[in-house]
């Protein structure tokens, strides 16, 4: 197990895939906050989620990239092969993997949090971070959550991409799971989001426009249907990456308990699948 | 040409990848359709045909960035293209056949998604809240863009020698392009002002100026510029709320020529081992 995570070390060193993901990780970070702070100084506020939690939305989607390229090599090019001749079980080379893409896709999310508070922090007072300010336990575990997350995605983008031979395959399974998944969250919130009541507005006699009486909203979610998206939401990837994003202040303490669970479920799934595979 | 046409058709004839593409989009439509004829009967809810008619548009962006390279990604690995080459075909016209068979590709995969939406639509929905010339063009305009999705991706696949890479770029050059039209979008979206007064007189009376309006010659440069970006269109087409529905078909047309010569030009140059 040492062999194998070393020789990964050794393969991430050299890596151009790798330093350049984490080069645009922390270039996209100092991109956002110097965004979010131009337009703080332009117009004294701004109109998205605060610069720390806008990685969320596109982790998933690197993440994807990244462990699909960066694994799917070792299919392409035999490495598996000659990690199992040299006497390395299946799950050993499996959990090598996991740890290796896990720390990467860690990385990754640090590096952008990093750029995002060099630049963010010497304009504390101007709001850039004003969720440390107002809502220190929302800011960490969001920080915290969003970090957990990651491993959860690195599980199941390393479920497909060490069962799947062909890396093309695995690389637009990936994605277009990642893309997938997002859509996913965002539909959750767009449903639970739904007003209870509607309220229209109405011309009265004399020509005044007055509110009419409130409707129940028929997109309304209600009862045990309600409770069921709450759960989607909080449990799928896509859920967690919009809340996280948005700085939503929903289910912050269940939802890396979920994450985590995604986490052992898809790595005893991929192992049990991998055990299995006939590797050519 | 006609032989490499054949050759391309009678692969995609036993391909699962491309019978599954058929197979979505025939599901999205019918889907989607069904969808809104139970919000119909539930709560009286009334949408015009073009509600969901032209959203493959956005689709076959997604679908054609993994068909593409997957389908013709095969060639390298498997050598068929220098097998091309050696029995005596031109690089220009095994690149054209790729866009030719992925064009009809694309406009299958939209009849595929039209065929329930219009099934169905036509009995169900209003009809479109636009003159016919209007509607054609934006029904053309989107079938045309089709053709500048594939253009794009064919450039990208005919020209990188891993396959793999060539889904990454196409996929993730999809979402970035996507991302890039919807922030192009977002400040041609502000109102000039901060609020309008209507006067008993009906006199429209603007409130204070709204400090992110964007106008002059930079909103003329965003607007050609969401028109030009194939994912801008897609955006435009799938609410079938187009602002120049005659320029965008040309546009398109240009986005294929232009992306088409670029490719043949690299390909020609292109060492295959």
């Amino acid at each position: 197990m040492r062999n194998l995570l070393s020789a990964n070390l050794l393969r991430l060193r050299k890596s151009h895939l790798f330093w350049g993901t984490l080069a645009l990780s922390f270039g996209f970070g100092v991109w956002v906050a110097v965004n979010q702070v131009l337009e703080q100084m332009r117009y004294g506020g701004f109109e998205d989620s605060p610069a720390f939690s806008r990685y969320t939305s596109v982790v998933g989607m690197v993440i994807a990239v990244f462990v699909s390229l960066f694994f799917g090599t070792e299919y392409s090019d035999g490495t598996i092969r000659n990690k199992l001749i040299t006497g390395q079980s299946r799950i050993s080379i499996y959990l090598a993997d996991l740890i290796t893409a896990s720390a990467c896709s860690l990385l990754f999310e640090i590096a952008y949090l990093i750029a995002c508070f060099a630049v963010g922090t010497p304009f504390m007072s101007s709001g850039l971070l004003r969720h440390l300010e107002t809502q220190p336990t929302v800011f960490v575990l969001t920080i915290v959550g969003s970090l957990v997350l990651t491993l959860a995605y690195s599980a199941l983008f390393l479920l497909i991409t060490l069962n799947c031979a062909r890396k093309t395959t695995s690389a637009v399974a990936c994605i277009l799971g990642a893309f997938i998944l997002l859509m996913v969250g965002i539909y959750l919130d767009g449903r639970l989001e739904a007003p209870e009541y509607i309220t229209g507005y109405e011309l009265s006699i004399d020509g005044q426009v007055v509110p009419a009486e409130p409707e129940l909203n028929p997109d309304y979610l209600q009862g045990i249907k309600r409770e069921a998206y709450q759960f989607l939401y909080d449990f799928t990837p896509g859920g967690q990456t919009v809340q996280y994003s948005m700085v939503a202040a929903g289910n912050l303490h269940l939802m890396p308990l979920y994450s985590l669970i995604i986490l052992i479920v898809s790595t005893g799934a991929g192992v049990a699948l991998f055990r299995r595979k006939d590797l050519k | 040409m006609r032989n490499l046409l054949s050759a391309n058709f009678l692969r995609l004839k036993k391909s699962a990848l491309f019978w599954g593409l058929l197979l979505l989009l025939f599901g999205l439509g019918m889907l989607f359709t069904l969808h809104r004829v139970k919000e119909q009967a539930q709560w009286g809810a009334h949408f015009y045909l073009t509600v969901d008619l032209f959203t493959y548009a956005l689709f076959l962006g997604f679908g054609m960035a993994a068909f593409i390279p997957l389908f013709f990604g095969a060639e390298y690995s498997d050598g068929a293209i220098r097998s091309k080459l050696v029995i005596g075909h031109s690089r220009w016209a095994i690149y054209l056949s790729h866009l030719v068979t992925s064009v009809a590709v694309a406009l299958s995969a939209a009849a595929a998604y039209l065929a329930p939406v219009l099934a169905i639509g036509l009995f169900v929905y209003e009809p479109p809240n636009m003159d016919v010339g209007t509607f054609l063009l934006i029904l053309l305009g989107s079938l045309v863009l089709l053709a500048a999705y594939c253009a794009l991706y064919t450039l990208v696949m005919m020209n990188c020698a891993s396959k793999s890479a060539a889904a990454v770029i196409c996929l993730v050059g999809m979402l970035v392009l996507y991302v890039a039209a919807g922030n192009i979008e977002i400040p041609l979206m502000h109102p000039e002002y901060m609020s309008m007064e209507v006067t008993d007189s009906g006199e429209i009376i603007p409130g204070e100026p709204n400090p992110r309006y964007v106008g002059g010659a930079k909103r003329v440069v965003l607007e050609t510029l969401h028109d030009l970006l194939p994912t801008g269109q897609s955006l435009q087409y799938m609410r079938a709320d187009v602002a120049h529905p005659a320029r965008l078909p040309l546009y398109s047309l240009i986005d294929v020529i232009v992306l088409t010569a670029a490719g043949v030009l690299l390909f020609r140059k292109k060492d295959l081992k």
